[in-house]
């Protein structure tokens, strides 16, 4: 008789509990480093100067080309990493749309979200740290331009939201498997976490706001 | 005032080759103190026969009753249907095979999952039957006890995103029967063998954290705080592998 009972278990290595590893480890980088570049590039609410002097300070010290190689690997090994946790497959991916409009849980649409918005980044990061290492040092009049001509500015008010909403989601994913979430601390940290998404989000469509008003001269 | 509840309930018998899945409509007056239970009972007796569910205890001991309840996995007769809108949808448990209507086969899930988490006590102690039981200090036979509550009613499988798309998956059940072992001092087997068990993404690397499992646990056990215990466990353990001392 046909059962759909538990499959048996491939043999073991040590590949899985090291992708597991190095998908929270490279997505924490991430995280860290979109917060820090967010804040580095909102200097500009203070004017123009204030983040060309900055970015000055960082050229200086080859921060922008050798860390935005980095971060470029990083976002490679990631997007790899993660991806094959997406179920791509149609009838999975129908499987995980119906679990979760059948359910009615918060997290579960959460996970959807960070899918979803997974698709966003992927595409827009690559460009984006393609234009942005082809045309170093950041300088305030640049991202200006970028921003006021050629739709960008459209593009960053959908991607803006789709990066604070696929990093807040996945840090807090990443505390609620490692155990970093429990039973005891889960509302207060998950209050936290929107608290972030909303200041990340103020942020950052501030930011762009303000280089969308930069005069160009 | 009393409400007039509408039900619509999955129907299909995968036994009969001429059975399309379907929802059927009841409607049936409530009653004080109504559960799930008691309803599901009253419309088989009064209005369809032919209408199938598991139940045995009634008092959410046997995990028989499970079922999706508007969108959630849970135990009929812990569900009052006060706390229900005035339509209710009864869905069988996903993963699980169906064997008709409401009712799943969980048993032999369950059965595969204690064999592939070799769920007994593994020791090289010699068994003496004339010596008396050792002794266990009352603080770890109560946490042992306390991850030992599962009623094996599949909630948190049927819940669980990644128990739903592949069905390989450990899933929560299979979690805490490990995390069960570990805690007994009985059981001789080092986290390296835990790790043959569930290290991989069948097992505890291929838990997505969305913690449903959790929210639908009609027995409370910690699923959450086991899960990431266990991760962290296993993560450990497939760290100290890369180290010349570490095993």
């Amino acid at each position: 008789m046909e059962t759909d009972c538990i499959a048996p278990a491939r043999p073991r290595s040590r590949a899985d509990g090291w992708l597991d590893w190095v998908q929270m480890a490279t997505g924490a980088a991430l995280a860290l480093f979109a917060c820090m570049h967010m804040i580095f590039l909102s200097s500009v609410l203070f004017g123009a100067g204030a983040l060309n002097g900055l970015s000055a300070v960082m050229d200086a010290l080859h921060l922008e080309t050798v860390g935005g190689v980095l971060i470029a690997i990083v976002f490679c090994v990631h997007a790899t990493v993660a991806a094959r946790k997406i179920p791509f497959k149609a009838a999975q991916a129908a499987t995980a749309w119906r679990h979760a409009r059948l359910l009615h849980h918060p997290e579960t649409w959460a996970w959807v979200a960070q899918v979803g918005t997974a698709f966003i980044l992927a595409v827009f990061i690559t460009i984006h740290i393609w234009t942005g290492l082809t045309d170093l040092p950041v300088q305030a009049l640049k991202s200006a331009v970028r921003v006021q001509h050629g739709g960008w500015f459209w593009v960053f008010l959908l991607v803006l939201p789709a990066l604070a909403l696929h990093l807040v989601i996945g840090a807090w994913r990443a505390g609620a498997k490692w155990g970093l979430i429990t039973r005891e601390n889960r509302a207060d940290i998950t209050r936290k976490g929107l608290y972030l998404l909303g200041g990340f989000l103020c942020l950052s469509l501030l930011t762009l706001l303000r280089f969308r008003l930069l005069p160009l001269e | 005032m009393q409400r007039s509840l509408t039900f619509n309930i999955f129907r299909h018998n995968p036994q009969d080759p001429a059975s399309v899945p379907h929802m059927d409509t009841y409607r049936l007056d409530e009653t004080d103190s109504m559960t799930l239970f008691i309803a599901l009972h009253r419309l088989r007796e009064e209005q369809d026969p032919s209408l199938k569910f598991d139940f045995c205890c009634r008092a959410g001991v046997c995990g028989s009753c499970a079922m999706v309840i508007n969108g959630r996995p849970g135990l009929a007769c812990h569900t009052k249907t006060r706390d229900l809108p005035d339509t209710i949808t009864l869905l069988p448990l996903p993963v699980f095979r169906l064997v008709g209507d409401l009712a799943v086969d969980t048993g032999t899930w369950f059965r595969a999952m204690y064999q592939r988490t070799e769920s007994w006590i593994h020791t090289r102690a010699e068994f003496d039957p004339a010596a008396q039981e050792a002794r266990m200090e009352n603080e770890v036979a109560n946490a042992i006890y306390e991850l030992d509550r599962c009623i094996e009613c599949g909630c948190c499988v049927a819940a669980c995103g990644t128990a739903n798309l592949r069905p390989d998956f450990l899933a929560p059940a299979g979690f805490i029967r490990v995390a069960r072992f570990a805690a007994d001092p009985r059981d001789q087997r080092t986290d390296a063998d835990f790790y043959e068990i569930i290290g991989s993404d069948e097992g505890i690397f291929g838990c997505m954290g969305l913690l449903a499992c959790e929210d639908v646990c009609p027995k409370h056990l910690p699923l959450q705080n086991q899960l990431g215990y266990l991760r962290r466990k296993m993560g450990l353990t497939v760290l100290k592998k890369l180290l010349p001392f570490g095993g």
